[in-house]
């Protein structure tokens, strides 16, 4: 390799200097989170703390192991992300491999493309959807969070062009081998899939996992809440609980002290961690998936 | 068969999904297990007459047991981390659904329980799809259109019948209140009195130890109220008067400076000709505004009031950031509790609000006591429960049985929500204590009244080694130079203001009022943080062209009657 | 033969039925109960019950001061969400390319895409602490340079500055993958080539990489239009105030508070039905442009 020239030593350190601050503004505030939730109540309150915990104290994850409802909703995320992405994957699959094919081979693709496509175009408002959802008794249920949005349409567009890129030859000896549809989707074009497959599982575990507005809605009991309508209910306070219910003084007391930042900041960290597990095992396959898919070859 | 039935159920929705919404009141139960009333209850009569007729003169009892027990429902709004129960109990098994069950034979089941900032989209959604409970709580903009439209019961008859007398008492105590009950002369909702008059106006809090140190006197004027607040920056850098978010209700924390300048935002009030006019468009708000405007400017008021909630202002407080704040009767029990508790001296202490002139005689600001209404659902079974629980509420509630032992802890707004307090008791109980306070004779304490009268006395007599967590804000509420001290002159001259609008609001009006709510927080947040002052009377206009006008004529075709 | 590809295409039929419930369940169904939108809609008296009323609900709207602004705000915050959201990333995965070493690379591809994974609520969270004026970090380090506290969320100018930085934030980490990914495709032969002709880095860059990158870089630009009106709710709906509705409430919010707040359903089915009418024709004209530009269908 020849040897640096200047100006390249200079752009390469700029460049190291740009690319690791960009890191850090992506790093620093959870550590800063994970360090506040450390950290002793007044210590946070007088804004001592940066990125490491000022007289640790661990009493916010101690309130996180008792508290019902985080535990309650965080199982109950897990439950919606594993029922869920087994739908959506399977949905997405069924869905795409006939758009995949020509309209020569599959006359009604046309028709069918046009029938999906507006449903990505027109999203229902919220009154009408609540009703739907209510007449098929779905309310309070986990159907609500996982039926409405089973057919997510960019992940199967994206599920789609992965679907068409593959080599057709293959489609075509095993149609000559006598071979139906069905074998063909699950004994060949599944099996190739594998890094389209791990991508759109990626997302939609991140999508369920992140959803919030659904389980606020669809949920008639806070107790059946998804992790992050529960969180929702944390982070946005109340604009005046006094004003909405009259409290009993106590009560009004014990709420207030209750809602203090350390609590918030371990329940917002304990929140990311089950999706920054879940991306390291699926990142392989991520980039060769998403750019094969989005991009037509 | 069942999932035949539910996808039967999914077609006809295809096709009547519309008309649905207007007839099926009421999805059964999923998978919880169906209760007897649930399963007749859609099957039940409409003919709200027809539910009581059969029930007979001689038997009927307001406070009667259902045998065999039988089972309503109803909706609630919660904060979840303070539905705090003792060992195995929930929001619908508690020492009052306990109660209720044995005295009466009804238990309560809720079709939803959720957190009270999200409530409001939830009701919202109930609301739109029409699927009502057995009973439940309303707004006034969504009981009069609930009424309106005859969508819940006429419970004229059914009151008149089944109510105690000491609900009747109550209901009497505050006659207004009561009326506001009444659309179109027949009776839709029992109104929810809250604690009565003198529990509502907002008057000025100081911190005892910061007074004590400016060596200035509470603030009598505006100007002195300024000055004191400028003299606490001096001394204590960074500290503000306490000013919130929500300029939404009927009374906030800038209620007192705007009830000195003759100002009532938030309030419909009598014109001199003897017509409403809303106080949210009067020129006194736009002085008033223009003044608030200077003190923050003048760095009086807390600069990041627009995002700060109830919560962070009492994190200010407690941090000691806050010398003076403008709030209700009850602040002594949370919002300023910690700092006395730590430090009796560091307690804020209540008093009169700061007028223009000292010997000013202002009214102060009300608002409606009412917020809520009990309605019940036309096609419920047995319609008298409801009343009868009420009944056994304030029964229990006048014999002091909340106060003891088993009830320690739970709150009482996490229970069923048919309750009704006496709208004086507040009244009575602040002349009885602080008398009592002063002379030491108790024996005018009556049995609910204790509770408070021992907690008071505990501040009163060994502030330092206090053990009730309720000793000071119930001292500085009821006590002799408690909050209500300085509200009752204005209780008894007559002088509190009241919305005349009595939270009955007309329908358009009701349409629109959130609208103009809206834009009237808007425009006076933004006056306060800096906009030309001429932002006003835009916005007077744009309140007028936006329905504004029309619902005054529409209030006043309604006043006049 | 037509008939016995019937027969082999049957499964093909099959095969969306789920699908094509789903949406149909979902999606029209409910589209049907949009028709409030021409109605004074009335819970109790239910979509027949309710009054037909024409056009009122749009006049309404119209009538209401702040429409306008809101419109304003949606395509001011969406617009620059949409630019930064390409800009940004293309520039990175440029930098990124540059380095040496595949594993620096990686660590560092893997740090910044990580806030695109977490969800609004937990970002908002910490955005509100970090922005705080009084205590936050990021105005403690403004102080460091002797810049006076900035009220982010609070001020009118640096509450959308502050939602489309922060969404570039998120974004940026999961686009630059993408990028890079593109640019690793393009063909090594032409580096050979430019460099056998005497080009430096930087002409390498711009001769090669920069054209190898148009074709997604237009398709990514193309299909951000369709997003003119999504100036992204998650995000403002939990960090918006009152003191910042003038420039931070957008179409989304708007909806939701007329709908679930004031209870005009009426009118919020009628913001509603403008916002998906207007996505639309934008949607069309950018898939238009992306068959055009990039010879890229979608379907």
């Amino acid at each position: 390799m020849k040897k640096m020239s200047k100006g390249r030593l200079v752009f390469e350190i700029f460049n190291y200097i740009i690319l690791i601050s960009a890191a850090l503004t992506c790093l620093l505030p959870f550590v800063n989170l994970l360090a506040v939730s450390l950290s002793n109540r007044s210590a946070v309150a007088a804004g001592e703390v940066l990125f490491w915990p000022v007289d640790l104290d661990l009493s916010a994850y101690e309130f996180i192991l008792h508290s019902n409802r985080f535990i309650r909703s965080f199982l109950i995320s897990l439950q919606r992300v594993a029922l869920g992405v087994a739908i959506n994957i399977v949905v997405i699959i069924l869905t795409a491999y006939p758009l995949s094919k020509s309209s020569k081979d599959f006359k009604s693709r046309t028709v069918y493309s046009w029938f999906f496509i507006f449903t990505m175009l027109f999203v229902p408002s919220m009154i009408p959807s609540f009703i739907v959802v209510q007449n098929l008794g779905l309310i309070d249920t986990i159907w609500a969070l996982v039926l409405p949005g089973a057919l997510p349409i960019f992940n199967m567009v994206v599920m789609l062009n992965f679907f068409r890129n593959l080599p057709k030859e293959l489609e075509e000896a095993a149609l000559i081998d006598g071979a139906g549809h069905w074998t063909i989707l699950w004994r060949i074009f599944v099996p190739l899939s594998t890094p389209s497959i791990a991508t759109i599982t990626l997302f939609c575990i991140v999508n369920h996992w992140n959803a919030w507005f659904d389980g606020m809605i669809y949920m008639n009991r806070p107790e059946n809440y998804p992790l992050q309508s529960y969180l929702q209910s944390i982070v946005v306070t109340p604009e005046s609980i006094m004003q909405v219910m009259n409290p009993t003084d106590e009560m009004a007391r014990l709420l207030l002290s209750l809602s203090n930042q350390t609590a918030r900041a371990a329940q917002l960290f304990v929140a990311t961690i089950p999706v920054l597990v879940a991306y390291p095992f699926l990142q392989k396959y991520f980039t060769t998936g998403l750019v094969m898919g989005s991009v037509k070859g | 068969m069942n999932r035949m039935k539910r996808c039967l159920a999914f077609f006809l929705a295809v096709v009547l999904v519309a008309s649905m919404t207007g007839c099926v009141s009421k999805e059964p139960e999923k998978s919880s297990t169906p209760s007897a009333s649930e399963g007749t209850s859609s099957s039940t009569s409409t003919d709200s007459s027809a539910v009581t007729e059969p029930t007979g003169e001689a038997e009927i009892d307001p406070f009667g047991k259902y045998d065999p027990p039988i089972t309503l429902t109803a909706v609630r709004s919660v904060n979840a981390e303070t539905s705090i129960f003792q060992d195995g109990d929930d929001i619908e098994n508690n020492p009052y659904t306990r109660l209720l069950y044995e005295e009466l034979g009804i238990t309560v089941k809720y079709d939803w329980v959720v957190d009270a900032n999200q409530a409001q989209a939830k009701f919202a959604t109930m609301l739109a799809s029409n699927a009502l409970p057995d009973y439940f709580r309303a707004n006034s903009a969504d009981f009069m259109n609930l009424a309106q439209n005859d969508a819940v019961m006429d419970i004229t008859e059914l009151y008149d019948t089944w109510a105690s007398d000491l609900l009747k008492t109550h209901d009497s105590n505050f006659k207004e209140g009561y009326d506001s009950g009444f659309v179109n002369g027949k009776h839709y909702g029992i109104a929810d009195l809250g604690w009565g008059i003198i529990s509502m106006p907002n008057i000025m809090w100081i911190r005892q130890d910061w007074l004590a140190e400016s060596g200035m006197e509470a603030p009598k004027t505006l100007d002195e109220f300024e000055a004191l607040a400028k003299k606490f920056q001096e001394n204590h850098p960074g500290s503000v008067v306490a000013l919130e978010k929500s300029l939404l209700s009927g009374v906030n924390s800038l209620t007192p400076i705007m009830n000195a300048y003759g100002a009532y935002p938030g309030i419909w009030v009598e014109a001199d000709d003897g017509t409403l006019v809303c106080g949210d468009i009067q020129p006194e708000v736009k002085t008033a505004l223009e003044r608030i405007q200077k003190m923050y400017a003048d760095g009086i008021f807390d600069k990041e009031f627009s995002v700060k909630d109830t919560n962070k202002v009492t994190e200010d407080t407690t941090a000691g950031k806050v010398g003076i704040t403008l709030a209700c009767n009850n602040i002594g029990f949370w919002a300023v509790y910690d700092l006395a508790k730590n430090d009796p001296d560091a307690a804020f202490i209540p008093f009169d609000i700061p007028k223009l002139n000292a010997d000013d005689d202002v009214y102060l600001q009300g608002g409606w006591p009412v917020g809520e209404y009990i309605v019940i659902n036309k096609n419920m079974e047995h319609p008298e429960a409801v009343i009868k629980m009420i009944n056994v509420f304030c029964k229990h509630f006048a014999a002091g049985t909340f106060d003891e032992p088993e009830y320690k802890g739970t709150s009482y707004w996490t229970w069923p929500s048919a309750t009704q307090c006496d709208p004086t008791n507040e009244y009575v109980s602040y002349k009885n204590i602080s008398e009592a306070l002063v002379t030491g004779d108790d024996s005018k304490i009556t049995a609910q009244q204790r509770p408070f009268y021992t907690a008071a006395k505990m501040w009163q007599d060994e502030k330092d080694t206090v053990t009730d967590n309720s000793a000071y804000g119930r001292y500085v509420q009821m006590g002799p130079n408690g909050a209500y001290s300085v509200i009752a002159p204005y209780v008894d001259n007559d002088r509190i203001l009241l919305d005349r609008m009595q939270g009955a609001v007309p329908p358009n009006y009701a349409k629109v009022s959130e609208t103009l709510k809206k834009l009237r927080d808007d425009t006076y947040t933004k006056i306060i943080m800096g906009a030309p002052i001429d932002e006003f009377d835009k916005f007077v206009e744009d309140w007028k062209k936006l329905g504004g006008d029309d619902a005054t004529v529409e209030v006043n075709e309604w006043y006049g009657k | 033969m037509n008939k016995r590809k019937l027969k082999r295409n049957l499964p093909l039929h099959l095969m969306l039925i789920p699908g094509i419930i789903i949406s149909l369940i979902f999606v029209y169904l409910p589209l049907v109960g949009s028709v409030m939108a021409f109605q004074d809609y009335n819970p109790i008296k239910g979509f027949f019950g309710s009054e037909w009323v024409g056009l009122k609900n749009f006049e309404f709207i119209a009538a209401l001061p702040g429409t306008f602004q809101v419109l304003r705000n949606t395509i001011y915050i969406a617009f620059f969400k949409i630019v930064g959201n390409i800009i940004v990333p293309v520039t990175f995965a440029l930098l990124l390319n540059e380095l040496r070493s595949n594993k620096s690379k990686r660590v560092l591809q893997t740090f910044i895409y990580m806030p695109n994974f977490l969800s609004w609520i937990i970002l908002s969270g910490i955005i509100m602490d970090l922005f705080s004026p009084s205590d936050g970090l990021v105005n403690n380090i403004l102080g460091v340079f002797g810049i006076e506290p900035i009220f982010f969320l609070g001020d009118k100018f640096w509450f959308p500055v502050t939602m489309i930085v922060t969404d570039i934030w998120k974004g940026f980490g999961f686009g630059t993958v993408i990028y890079l990914a593109a640019l690793t495709n393009i063909d090594p032969s032409l580096y050979e080539a430019a460099m056998i002709d005497g080009a430096g880095r930087w002409k390498q860059t711009i001769h090669v990489t920069l054209p190898g990158m148009a074709p997604i870089v237009i398709l990514m630009t193309v299909l951000g239009l369709g997003n003119i009106l999504n100036a992204g709710f998650d995000q403002i709906f939990n960090l918006l105030g009152p003191a910042v509705y003038d420039t931070g409430d957008v179409i989304d919010t708007f909806i939701y508070r007329l709908g679930m707040i004031q209870a005009q359903y009426s009118a919020s089915a009628a913001v509603g039905l403008f916002k998906s009418v207007v996505s639309f024709l934008f949607v069309s004209l950018s898939y238009l442009l992306a068959d055009k530009l990039a010879n890229y269908r979608i379907f």
